[in-house]
C-alpha cells in the first residue's frame, strides 16, 4: 500500500449478468482531491462510485480505502466514514431537515447537544438559516435547497471521503452553479476527498482536480483538467470536451493574473477586471466592449497589471 | 385538556351513543313496541347488551391483532430480497382473496374448527389479514427507491432501513388498511352468531328466526354504533400522523 492514496482500485472489475459495467479499473485517488468521473449513461461511472462504499460488491479486484481493504470492513460502517449525496437528493421525506442532517451522527451514537452544535454549524456552512430551515419538511425546500441538505447530510459526521453521484443534475443552471461555487468554497475550508460523477464536462472542468474520462467500464484518460483540454488522447474525449468550444473552456480554466503583464508607464484602461477572474470573462468582457486592453485589479481595487488580447494567446507565463 | 377532548370529539360523541344504546335500550321499549306490536317481547333479554358487546369486543380484537400481525410480517418478509420470491404469490392471494364473501369464510372453517368463537375468530382473521397485507405490500413498494439507496448509503442496517425509513413512510397506508380490517371485522363478527359465537349478532339472527323485527333492529344499532365509534378513532389516528409528517 503506498503512503498517500486515499481510494486506490486494483484490476476492479463488475458485471451484471453478462454486461461488464467495470472493466479491470484500476486507479489512484490522493487524499484532498476532487476526482471527477465522467462519461455518457451506462459508461460505469456511477456504478464505479458504488462499488467505493459496497452498496454494490466486486466481481473481482480490490479496492483500498485509507489503508484498508474494503472487502474486510462492515458495509455499514464504511458507509458511516463516507458522505454520500445524490441526485434525487434521498432526503427521508417524514423527517425534518433537522433529523436529515443529523442522522448518520445519531447512527454513530453522538450525544444530542454534539449533533445538534453540528447541524447548527453545517446550516451555517450552507447558507442555510437555522432558524428558517430547521424544523422544515424536505417537501417544504426548493430543489437548490433540498440539495443543500443533502450535502449537509453527507459531511454530517465529518467522514474523510465524499461521494456525490450528480448530486446537482437535476438543478437548473444558476442554482448549480452557485452550489458548485459552494462547494468549491466548502472544500477550500474542509479538504475531504471527494468522488464527484457527472456527465456534464463544464461540470467536472470547473470542479475537478483530477477528471476520469470513463468509457464501457474502463478508464479512457486519467488526467488534470488541463491536461485533458491539452492532449486529450483520442476522438472520444475530444468529442467529450465539445470541439467547437475547447478554446472557451481552457480559458475557463486559466486566470486573468497568469497572463496579465506589468503595468506600464502609459495611464489605465478605463477597463478593469479582477485577478482572479478567468481568461474567458476577460476575453468575453473585451468582445462585448469591443476593447483590446483590460486593467487588472485585485479585490481590493488595486490596479496588478494590464491584459492586452494579444496576451491571451500567449502561453500561460508562469 | 380541552383541545385534547376537542380533538377526539368526534369518536367521543359515538362512544357516547354506543354505551347509551347498550344500557339504556329498555328505556325504548315504547319506540320498538311500535315496530312489532304483536310480540310478547320488544327488548332482547337473552344475555345483557353488555356482555355481547364485550365478547364482540373480544372476538373482533384477537382476530384483528392477529391479522394485523400476520399481515404486516407478511408484507415485510415479501419485500425483503431474500423473500421477494414469494411477491408475486401473497399479492395474487391478497387480492383473490378480497373478493371471497366472508359467510363463505366463515361456513368453510367450521369443518375445520367446529362452532363457538374460535372458528369466528379463525374466519374474521383470514378475512381481516387480506387488507392489512395488500396496503402493507403497497405501503412499501411505495417508498422511493433513491430514498431507500440514500439510507442504505448512509451506513443504516436493514433493519434500521426498515424501522426507521420504509415502515414509517408506509405507516399511513398500513394504517388505512388497519382501519378497513378492523371496520370490516367488526360488522363481520355478528355473522358468526350464526356458528355459536356469542356477539352482536345474536339478537339479529335470533330476531330474523323469530320474526322479531326490534331484535333485528336492536342487534343492528349496536354493531352499526360499534362500527362508527371505532372507524371515527381510526380517522382521528391517522390525521395526528399525517400531521406529524408534515404532510
Amino acid at each position: 500500500m503506498s503512503d498517500a492514496a486515499m481510494i486506490e482500485l486494483r484490476n476492479v472489475s463488475r458485471q451484471f449478468g453478462d454486461i461488464t459495467a467495470v472493466d479491470k479499473l484500476s486507479l489512484r485517488i490522493e487524499k484532498g482531491e476532487i476526482c471527477v468521473f465522467i462519461g455518457t449513461s451506462g459508461c460505469g461511472k456511477s456504478t464505479t462510485l458504488r462499488l467505493l462504499n459496497k452498496l454494490i460488491d466486486c466481481s473481482s479486484g480490490e479496492i483500498w480505502v485509507d489503508g484498508e481493504d474494503v472487502a474486510s470492513l462492515d458495509s455499514k460502517l464504511l458507509r458511516r466514514r463516507m458522505g454520500y449525496a445524490i441526485q434525487s437528493t434521498g432526503l427521508f421525506p417524514h423527517w425534518t431537515v433537522e433529523r436529515n442532517i443529523g442522522v448518520v451522527p445519531r447512527l454513530l451514537g453522538w450525544p444530542a447537544d454534539r449533533i445538534d452544535a453540528r447541524v447548527r454549524e453545517l446550516l451555517e456552512l450552507l447558507s442555510l438559516p437555522y432558524a428558517t430551515f430547521v424544523h422544515k419538511f424536505p417537501s417544504q425546500l426548493s430543489g437548490g435547497q433540498a440539495q443543500r441538505v443533502g450535502v449537509a447530510r453527507a459531511l454530517a459526521a465529518d467522514p474523510d471521503i465524499l461521494l456525490m453521484d450528480e448530486p446537482f443534475g437535476a438543478l437548473d443552471p444558476i442554482t448549480r452553479e452557485a452550489l458548485q461555487n459552494e462547494l468549491l468554497r466548502i472544500q477550500s475550508h474542509i479538504h475531504k476527498t471527494i468522488v464527484f460523477v457527472t456527465h456534464d464536462i463544464d461540470e467536472a472542468l470547473r470542479l475537478a482536480t483530477r477528471i476520469v474520462v470513463m468509457d464501457k467500464g474502463r478508464i479512457v484518460q486519467h488526467d488534470t483538467p488541463e491536461n485533458l483540454l491539452n492532449n486529450p488522447v483520442n476522438s472520444f474525449v475530444e468529442d467529450l470536451l465539445g470541439q467547437g468550444e475547447r478554446g472557451l473552456k481552457r480559458a475557463s480554466l486559466e486566470r486573468v493574473e497568469d497572463f496579465m503583464l506589468p503595468l506600464g508607464a502609459a495611464g489605465l484602461p478605463s477597463l478593469s477586471i479582477e485577478a482572479g477572474s478567468s481568461l474567458r470573462q476577460a476575453l468575453s468582457l473585451m468582445l462585448w466592449q469591443r476593447a483590446d486592453l483590460l486593467c487588472v485589479r485585485d479585490q481590493a481595487q488595486v490596479p496588478l497589471g494590464i491584459l492586452p488580447i494579444s496576451a491571451l494567446l500567449q502561453s500561460k507565463s508562469s | 385538556m380541552i383541545a385534547i377532548i376537542k380533538y377526539w370529539r368526534g369518536p367521543l360523541f359515538w362512544l357516547a351513543l354506543l354505551l347509551l344504546a347498550v344500557f339504556c335500550m329498555g328505556q325504548f321499549e315504547f319506540l320498538f313496541r311500535q315496530l312489532t306490536p304483536d310480540a310478547a317481547e320488544v327488548i332482547y333479554h337473552r344475555e345483557s347488551f353488555a356482555q355481547l358487546l364485550l365478547n364482540h369486543l373480544l372476538v373482533v380484537a384477537v382476530a384483528a391483532c392477529l391479522a394485523i400481525i400476520i399481515g404486516v410480517l407478511a408484507g415485510v418478509v415479501v419485500t425483503r430480497s431474500w423473500g421477494r420470491d414469494f411477491l408475486p404469490l401473497v399479492s395474487q392471494v391478497a387480492s383473490i382473496g378480497q373478493t371471497f364473501p366472508p359467510v363463505a369464510v366463515l361456513a368453510l372453517s367450521v369443518p375445520l374448527l367446529g362452532f363457538g368463537d374460535l372458528p369466528t375468530i379463525f374466519a374474521l382473521m383470514l378475512y381481516g389479514l387480506l387488507p392489512v397485507l395488500r396496503n402493507t405490500l403497497a405501503g412499501l413498494q411505495g417508498v422511493a427507491g433513491s430514498t431507500l439507496e440514500a439510507a442504505r448509503g448512509i451506513g443504516m442496517s436493514p433493519l434500521q432501513v426498515l424501522l426507521q425509513v420504509e415502515l414509517a413512510l408506509a405507516s399511513p397506508v398500513i394504517l388505512a388498511g388497519i382501519r378497513t380490517s378492523v371496520t370490516i371485522t367488526i360488522a363481520t363478527a355478528a355473522i358468526g352468531s350464526t356458528i355459536g359465537a356469542s356477539t352482536l349478532g345474536n339478537p339479529v339472527i335470533a330476531g330474523l328466526v323469530n320474526g322479531n323485527t326490534a331484535y333485528v333492529l336492536q342487534g343492528a344499532v349496536l354493531i352499526g354504533l360499534l362500527a362508527v365509534c371505532v372507524d371515527s378513532t381510526f380517522e382521528r389516528i391517522q390525521h395526528g400522523l399525517a400531521l406529524r409528517y408534515g404532510g
